[in-house]
């Protein structure tokens, strides 16, 4: 899938960790591109390997024990294989990172000027005097009030909104091409993440940056992203545009994250439609499709036959890796927005007699032992 | 304070301060935390009453003083018409049959070095009730098939469980005793998206099958919607609305509760698209609030008297109660809601109020 005017692109992804327990397989064959000034949303649980694609784009996986394969081309090269220094420099200059947790991703014994300054003179040959007026506006930027006091202040007399403001600042600093931002608002308040999402369309706008929005929430997403990839165990199980995902989303769990989240627009009676079962060990996947232990809608076949990411027909962009036919995927969905049941629905499904091979799928090649 | 039914707690006037000290050898008390601060409600038998907030609120306070897990600086708890907040020793004791608590963190809330099976027996064990082993066994058992967890599971241990199984056991160890009153402090909010659902679900089914009382705590706008009868809003402290939960959802009356709704992310990029109120700044500090009415530093509809006099918690009709000079009009409240909420009210009785809403009073905004 190679996209002409893609700023980056992740070709086959694989990330493997070797540990006591066995080899982890936190990536497997990810593939997905971002345009330059677009968003892309990552959305799925813990264990999913949504983070783990995006730390290995900078390097911040490389070790002894891991694995990596597959190609992050960004601007012509590959960053899987560039030496050290030269993704030193593009880390923090041409992409940023944004995480989770402002307070022990900003250091506690130097002030949060000096830190802005440092992510300024790593990447520029500019004077202390120049850095700091930089790192001024950078605090104004992100809309700190008074910078000229707060730009000698240390991060534990920041709140946890300003401090994520200033994680921003700082990746901000050198206008970033990329900006990574993994689960930016999880740790903050409704109000506080408002504010946050708001800044980051705004500054993404002015600076025409390229944002990965790496989330579990498919609020946060729904607001802000272009482009939305779901993953579960390492996989990309659908990727297509925001209003297509929400429209017509084709995966049982894409199904299932929609459907068991409580919503301000849901009737208040109604139960939520959970997702049974719990997240698979990324050591011994499930074999076959590996959503198949949860899934409700699964047949035999789905237990041996390994599900490829496949274009949706009719609706070119959307890509989804499930086994169950098209026209019965369409007729789930819309059962379950009627407020039918997954059980009412599988029932449905069983009585339809079992198709003969799946024709677009290919055996299971590396189903976990 | 006005909505039907009897009162099982009642609480009136309640105030935790938390003394901020200087020195190291001799403390000397600087100031305080007005972590709760004067604040009145009663909980229903039978309801589940949602309290919301924002971090440092007060809200995880006020239901450990509830709870008797902290001692108030003054006001009262009645639990059954009995202020609980002097009881010691025996009387306290036997206060913990009836009321217990579920914990936000399932991982640093469950013994790791005991086995289940004994961590919900621990209640049994301490109130000397099931005296024989078959007979605790048997109950305990009984309870974790109740929350959805395997019987034969009774000796493993906490680590061998997922999060949401975890806080299955949180919820079993609760009920062992058989409390009236069950005080959930972001029970989900430690829980993967797809597991919060089962626990949500089982909790719905386990009041309506005990008849139980829940105050439950969230900072989730939409997972308090889902689960409470009544919800409380408070801000630094205080509580600035409580309504029955359609009316708070369809017509917020306090300016800092239609700010939360406009907040909340709607996964719905078709619904979503409204223009949002922003407060701007944070919340100020409890150990040293703004004066009168707390919010009036971040409140776009604010003027001088909200900073000379605090409002008091009036009647808004039916069943709403808000602390407000200037609570918001149909209109100001129906541009601050998220589309798909306006969208459903409109079919019904506020459908002018819809159209215009989303540019209209965007003015109101914080400077």
């Amino acid at each position: 899938m190679s996209t002409p005017d893609a700023l980056l692109e992740v070709e086959n992804l694989r990330v493997d960790f070797r540990t006591d327990d066995g080899v982890v397989h936190a990536v497997d064959g990810v593939s997905y591109a971002i345009k330059t000034g677009k968003t892309l949303g990552i959305v799925g649980e813990s264990g999913s390997g949504k983070s783990v694609s995006a730390l290995t784009m900078l390097g911040l996986t490389r070790g002894k024990r891991t694995d990596v394969s597959g190609r992050i081309l960004f601007e012509g090269r590959d960053l899987l294989t560039l030496p050290d220094e030269e993704l030193r420099e593009i880390r923090g200059d041409d992409i940023a990172m944004i995480f989770q947790d402002p307070l022990s991703s900003l250091h506690p014994f130097y002030k949060v000027g000096y830190q802005l300054m440092e992510a300024v003179q790593m990447h520029r040959s500019v004077s202390k005097a120049a850095a700091r007026d930089r790192a001024i506006d950078l605090l104004e930027l992100v809309g700190i009030p008074d910078p000229h006091r707060r730009v000698d202040a240390y991060p534990h007399e920041f709140s946890g909104g300003m401090r994520q403001r200033a994680m921003i600042a700082m990746a901000l600093a050198n206008e970033p091409k990329l900006l990574i931002a993994d689960e930016p608002t999880t740790a903050l308040d409704v109000t506080v993440q408002a504010q946050i999402l708001a800044l980051l369309e705004d500054l993404q706008q002015r600076l025409e940056m390229s944002v990965i929005l790496i989330t579990h929430d498919l609020g946060v997403v729904a607001e802000i992203a272009d482009e939305i990839v779901v993953m579960y165990a390492g996989r990309i199980v659908e990727h297509a545009t925001t209003e297509r995902i929400f429209a017509t989303p084709q995966h049982p769990y894409t199904w299932g994250l929609l459907k068991s989240i409580p919503r301000l627009d849901t009737p208040r009676n109604e139960n939520l439609v959970p997702i049974s079962g719990r997240p698979p060990s990324l050591i011994n996947r499930p074999s076959g499709c590996h959503f198949h232990p949860r899934c409700p809608y699964v047949r035999d076949q789905h237990k041996r036959v390994d599900p490829r990411l496949q274009a949706v027909p009719g609706e070119p962009g959307h890509e989804v890796a499930c086994l169950l036919p098209v026209p019965l995927r369409k007729q789930v969905w819309q059962g379950l927005k009627a407020g039918q049941t997954p059980d009412e629905l599988s029932a449905l499904i069983r009585a339809k007699p079992e198709p003969e091979p799946i024709a677009a799928a290919q055996p299971a090649q590396d189903a976990g032992p | 304070m006005n909505a039907n039914g009897t009162p099982l707690v009642e609480v009136r006037n309640l105030v935790k301060h938390f003394p901020i000290t200087r020195g190291v050898i001799r403390q000397k008390k600087v100031g305080a935390v007005k972590a709760v601060d004067d604040v009145s409600f009663d909980v229903i038998k039978g309801e589940t009453l949602g309290i919301v907030g924002e971090t440092g609120c007060g809200k995880s306070t006020t239901a450990r003083l509830i709870v008797r897990l902290l001692e108030p600086t003054s006001g009262e708890v009645r639990f059954e018409g009995e202020d609980i907040t002097k009881r010691k020793g025996k009387a306290l004791k036997s206060l913990r049959r009836e009321m217990q608590m579920i914990f936000q963190d399932p991982y640093s809330s469950l013994n790791p070095r005991k086995s289940v099976g004994s961590i919900i027996a621990e209640p049994y064990a301490i109130h000397g009730l099931e005296k024989t082993e078959g007979a605790r066994k048997k109950r305990v058992q009984e309870l974790m098939d109740t929350v959805g967890l395997s019987p034969e599971h009774y000796n493993r241990y906490p680590h061998e469980f997922s999060g949401g199984q975890r806080q299955r056991i949180g919820v079993a160890r609760a009920l062992a005793l058989g409390p009236k009153l069950l005080v959930a402090d972001e029970p989900v909010s430690a829980l993967d998206v797809s597991i919060q659902a089962q626990v949500l679900n089982m909790l719905r089914r386990l009041q309506a099958e005990l008849g139980l009382t829940v105050i439950f705590i969230a900072h989730d706008l939409s997972v308090v919607r889902h689960m409470c009868d009544r919800v409380a809003v408070m801000y630094i402290g205080k509580i600035v609305e409580l309504a029955p939960g359609e009316s708070l959802y369809g017509f917020p009356r306090h300016p800092y509760t239609g700010a939360l709704l406009s907040a909340v992310p709607v996964p719905d990029p078709v619904g979503s698209h409204r223009k949002r109120e922003l407060l701007t700044g944070d919340v100020p500090s409890p150990a040293n609030p703004p004066s009168a009415c707390r919010f009036h530093t971040r409140c776009p509809k604010a003027q001088a008297i909200c900073s000379e006099h605090e409002p008091a918690l009036v009647d808004k009709g039916g069943g709403t109660v808000a602390a407000c000079h200037f609570p918001l009009t149909r209109e100001e409240a129906d541009s601050r809601l998220p589309a798909v909420l306006t969208g459903i009210r409109a079919d019904g009785e506020g459908a002018e109020g819809a159209e215009g809403a989303t540019q209209a009073p965007q003015a109101g905004l914080a400077p």
